[in-house]
């Protein structure tokens, strides 16, 4: 066997439990001189080495109830009442009751079925007398327990210092005792502890400052970003490898940077209040040149047939997607004219119950190309390369229907440890009412993040990433078959 | 979206029937593959039965008889239109006469009769659900459309139909019910009534279809009579068509009618007149398409009659080209440039201009021969200011042993508020979401550290010591000092939004000095000098009396701001969070943090 090395803790306990072998860890603590802490650690590693031994044992205490610290003198009913017969002689029982009143019930079965006294009832009264002395023991049952309750203040005094079948007696009557059990924990050396040498000096020469390299240690809290987060930013750097420009913008939108520009008719469903959350601010305007509004304006007359109203496009709402943000910057900023592969990461919101595959908000991603010679083909090319540096390799396109793209497609992955394919982000060519007054037409992509991080993760229930439960968020690790 | 479930074995049958030769029979798998690529989802699929969600733009898809057309195509089975066969409008006296009574409530109406055909549950079934799927859609929940189907044979006092409006005690026995009531009683006391009542409320008149012999045939947009009732004895079927929009009436009522064509009723017109309404034209109409655009924007090389073929394949109709050198594969030299004038049946209405026609040729070219292809980029890319510093944030605060936190933007007053015991902006402050699905997310947060506590009180049972930051957007609204900014934002919008960071962290041994120190370690990753960070006493209702400090630092000077170092200003509190707050939370830790707003940053875009 290779020499044992133990850490000074652990020599304190060998040592401590070599002049008293069985101890409870707050006794041991105390001998060896250690926090209580220290000593539990201790155990543990002894434990863990096979030197220590931990039993369990159990100690019963009793103490009066709540019917016993009513007795007087902590006197048993029954003794009472024999008291009275012996003393009184034979007795009317509404006198005996009167005198002794709630407790009379008990004492009067209790003396009745051990044959301690008899009822003679004659004339409508009931008399009461007592047996002979002889026949009645000197000590009752349960009263010796109770006795020593008694000069215990009630207790607790522990179970095993009275008579177990005299306990029994009092167990057995309503809360006039209760017993309580406490388990406590006794360390002791095993046989293998016998031979260690636990001596606090020198030791042998180099080995004296070694330490058990193989013992286990507590683990070292980490800091680390929100595993949605990572995910997050791994999409980000895809995105700038890729060429593409990261913009961001606000939040708040009026209905027409989020609906109208993007050609949404006014009495579309998805515009409806259980759909989205309108904001119960004043509106702001348009925030558009009135050459854009008045485009917008006819484009949606032409297309629905219908009037298009200014006031209902001012309302404010928490943006349902970013598109609002990417198109903004398309036809809003100082280069808008210019080629740009941009993208844009935030987050969205619709009026939804959660649920485990819905958020009320979650984050979005959205591509954007404007150059020249841009196809569906390229788009979906973009598509398999993006969705190949996430790891996922497996990708095909549905047809699908966007309101403001067109052609329209969803991007399917395959996932191996769902077994099936998923769907992800949806992609087209923004309508060209969308976009008019650019350059050429406008690819465009995007989706939830979330749906990505589900897979990295194995995570099953969406809204796992907003719970912060600090148990997850600790532990989480990516999964290699995402 | 909606979802409908078919049956393969039918769909098979169905797709069949359209074949010229009768040996061509298309098995389950061709179907199951093909689904999809005609933009149907497969929902689920066990054994017969498969759900699919379509589109809600394509109403068409809502009955198998609708997706076995499609289908046809797909698979080459049945190509170009599908013929309604209308016949031509009657030249006789109108069948239906709208009375100006009708003008202001529900002025349109339109229809058409569907003859010769029979009628099983299942189709029964299916013609509900497509009818239902109507009123949702392109109806807006019945307002702008609702459609009436009605056994034609049961119309006992015959035609002319009269399409007016009358008083609200006028009686009849609505469908599914045995006694007479009035308009009034059908609005209060059924089902239908109280749900699409409203949309006639507030007129003294009410809309109803009369037969030739005053027996009343429906009570649009609400119900039926019982008289006219649809079962599968029906072989003889009148389609009503009524609401707000003609566009609208006429597109439902095509597509009804292509159903009807499908499932194998002749259809008839109906004349139709009195105020606007006409007699359903249910034409087709021409939309040009480019084949040089759909190349362009497919990065395809179709030629001419390739296109043509795929228009062909989704059930529309290229109008051949007099002397055109696009026929046959050959002429795709000539091809490339030519514009193809293609036929959109009515019930199509989602096909609007030539984009849509270019989608339409990408499906029936069959969207998995569409081979991706990467071109590489002409542009660099580049990182967003605020992710940047975002970034520099998260690795300071990770490498001080922090675990990012992810709360929702939109929150609510209980933890912004009440829990924190910050005092209820009114509600001129307060940035609420009008009529959320759930209390959970209401109110938009002002502030990032009320949640941090919130997350601090799930997690009493995990290892201390606890330590948690969070970076994000807070909403002010617009004219609100936030802390130290001192004037109101110059943009637009009615709402401010702001980069906050914050931190929390909760041990027996957390107090100020340690928020602080933090404090200190986080900012000197994003501001230049971190020794101008003063921390002064300060009241802070999260934060214990005393133990609570306003943050200030020296704000970077704006363009054109020639003083020698720009103005101090509070960004920020930081402190020890108030014992009230954390034992009403069970938090039996003591907890210090911070929060601060993000300096030196341009304002964020639009």
């Amino acid at each position: 066997m290779p020499e044992m090395v133990l850490h000074i803790i652990e020599k304190k306990i060998i040592a401590s439990l070599r002049s008293e072998p069985r101890q409870s860890l707050d006794r041991l603590a105390g001998s060896a001189g250690l926090s209580l802490d220290q000593a539990r650690r201790g155990v543990e590693w002894l434990r863990h080495k096979g030197l220590a031994e931990v039993s369990e044992s159990e100690e019963a205490a009793i103490s009066l109830g709540k019917n016993g610290m009513l007795l007087p003198h902590a006197t048993l009913p029954e003794r009472l009442l024999l008291d009275m017969l012996l003393k009184g002689g034979p007795q009317e029982m509404s006198v005996l009751r009167d005198a002794m009143g709630p407790l009379f019930g008990a004492a009067m079965g209790i003396v009745k079925r051990n044959g301690w006294a008899a009822t003679v009832s004659e004339k409508g009264s009931t008399v009461i007398s007592v047996a002979p002395p002889k026949d009645i023991p000197g000590v009752l049952p349960g009263e010796a327990t109770l006795r020593a309750l008694a000069g215990a203040r009630g207790g607790p005094i522990r179970a095993e210092s009275v008579d177990p079948s005299d306990l029994k007696s009092l167990l057995r009557r309503p809360e006039l005792v209760t017993k309580t059990v406490t388990k406590t924990k006794y360390i002791s050396l095993s046989g293998a502890a016998r031979n260690v040498d636990a001596s606090l000096g020198e030791g042998r020469g180099a080995k004296a400052g070694a330490i058990d390299v193989g013992a286990d240690v507590p683990a070292a809290p980490r800091g680390r970003r929100h595993p949605l987060k990572e995910v997050i930013s791994e999409i980000r750097e895809i995105f700038v490898t890729l060429g593409f420009s990261e913009v961001s913008g606000r939040v708040i939108q009026p209905c027409f940077w989020n609906f109208d520009a993007l050609l949404t008719p006014q009495d579309h469903p998805s515009r409806e209040m259980q759909d989205t959350f309108y904001l119960d601010v004043a509106p702001g305007g348009l925030d558009s040149a009135p050459a854009h509004v008045r485009r917008i304006s006819k484009a949606h007359r032409d297309t629905w047939h219908q009037k298009w109203d200014a006031a209902e496009a001012e309302r404010m709402v928490l943006r349902t997607h970013t598109t609002c943000v990417t198109l903004r910057h398309l036809l809003q900023s100082p280069d808008a004219l210019n080629d740009a592969r941009i993208f844009s990461l935030g987050r969205v919101f619709r009026n939804e119950k959660t649920s485990y595959k819905h958020l009320a908000e979650f984050t979005q991603v959205e591509g954007v190309v404007h150059e020249a010679g841009s196809t569906i083909r390229g788009l979906m090319g973009i598509q398999e390369e993006f969705y190949r540096r996430l790891g996922l390799p497996k990708v095909r396109f549905w047809p699908t229907f966007f309101p403001y793209t067109e052609p329209s497609f969803q991007s399917m992955v395959y996932n191996e440890r769902l077994g099936k394919w998923v769907e992800l982000f949806g992609m087209g060519i923004f309508h060209p009412h969308v976009t008019r007054g650019l350059k050429h037409p406008v690819l465009a992509w995007g989706g939830g993040v979330e749906r990505i991080a589900m897979l990295k993760y194995g995570v099953d229930d969406v809204r796992e990433f907003y719970a912060n439960n600090l148990g997850w968020l600790r532990a989480a690790r990516r999964r290699d078959d995402a | 979206m909606p979802v409908v479930e078919l049956s393969y074995e039918r769909l098979a049958w169905l797709v069949s029937r359209g074949s010229s030769s009768s040996s061509t029979r298309v098995s389950r798998d061709e179907i199951s593959e093909k689904l999809p690529y005609l933009g149907l989802d497969i929902e689920s699929d066990d054994g017969d039965a498969v759900r699919i969600e379509y589109s809600p733009n394509r109403p068409d898809y809502a009955t198998d008889v609708g997706v076995s057309l499609a289908l046809q195509g797909l698979l080459g089975v049945s190509k170009g239109l599908v013929p309604l066969d209308a016949g031509p409008a009657p030249s006789g006296p109108d069948r239906i006469v709208a009375r100006r009574a009708v003008a202001g409530v529900r002025p349109v109406i339109t229809g058409i009769m569907a003859r010769g055909g029979a009628l099983d549950d299942h189709m029964l079934r299916q013609l509900v659900a497509l009818q239902e799927d109507l009123h949702l859609g392109l109806g807006r929940g019945r307002r702008k459309v609702a459609i009436g189907l009605h056994d034609a044979s049961k119309i006992s006092g015959g035609f002319p139909l009269t399409y007016t409006a009358v008083p609200s005690n006028h009686r009849f026995v609505p469908l599914n019910e045995t006694k007479e009531m009035t308009v009034s009683q059908i609005i209060k006391g059924t089902k239908a009534g109280r749900a699409y009542g409203h949309l006639v409320a507030g007129h003294e008149r009410f809309p109803v279809i009369l037969d030739g012999g005053g027996n009343t045939v429906s009570l649009p947009p609400i119900i039926n009579s019982a008289m006219t009732a649809v079962t599968t004895d029906t072989t003889d079927i009148f389609v009503d068509a009524t609401g707000v929009s003609r566009h609208a009436a006429e597109d439902a009522l095509a597509v009804v009618a292509v159903t009807l064509r499908a499932a194998g009723f002749s259809l008839g017109r109906i004349g139709i007149g009195g105020g606007r309404n006409r007699t359903p034209p249910l034409e087709t109409r021409t939309i040009p398409v480019s084949v040089g655009r759909a190349n362009e924007m497919l990065g395809l090389g179709l030629s001419v009659s390739d296109a043509a073929s795929c228009l062909e394949r989704c059930r529309l109709q290229p109008v051949p080209q007099d002397g055109g050198g696009g026929s046959g594969g050959g002429g795709s030299q000539n091809g490339v440039d030519g514009v193809i004038p293609c036929l959109v049946p009515p019930y199509r209405p989602d096909i609007v201009s030539e984009v849509d026609l270019v989608e339409e040729i990408a499906l029936g070219y069959g969207t998995w021969r569409i081979r991706p292809v990467l071109s590489p980029s002409k542009t660099f890319g580049a990182y967003d200011a605020a992710s940047v510093t975002y970034d520099a944030i998260d690795m300071v605060m990770v490498g001080m042993g922090y675990v990012e936190a992810l709360n929702p933007g939109l929150s609510n007053a209980r933890i912004l508020y009440e829990m924190a015991d910050r005092p209820t902006p009114t509600r001129s402050r307060m940035i609420s979401a009008v009529d959320s699905k759930s209390r959970e997310h209401s109110v938009l947060r002002d502030s990032i550290l009320p949640g941090l506590v919130e997350n601090l009180s799930r997690n009493i049972h995990e290892e201390y010591p606890q330590k948690l930051y969070e970076t994000g957007t807070v909403f002010l609204k617009a004219g609100r000092r936030e802390a130290g900014s001192g004037k109101r934002p110059a943009d637009a919008s009615p709402v401010s939004e702001r980069m906050h960071v914050a931190a929390i962290a909760a041990h027996a041994g957390s107090g100020f000095s340690e928020a602080k120190s933090v404090l200190q370690t986080a900012l000197g990753a994003v501001i230049s000098d971190a020794s101008e960070i003063r921390t002064a006493p300060a009241l802070h209702h999260m934060f214990a009396d005393g133990r609570c400090a306003k943050v200030s630092v020296i704000a970077p000077r704006a363009a054109g701001d020639n003083r020698a170092r720009g103005r101090r200003r509070v960004i920020g509190y930081a402190g020890e969070i108030d014992p009230a707050i954390l034992s009403a939370y069970r938090i039996r830790v003591p907890a210090a943090g911070f929060e601060v707003s993000l300096p030196g940053l341009p304002p964020a875009a639009a």
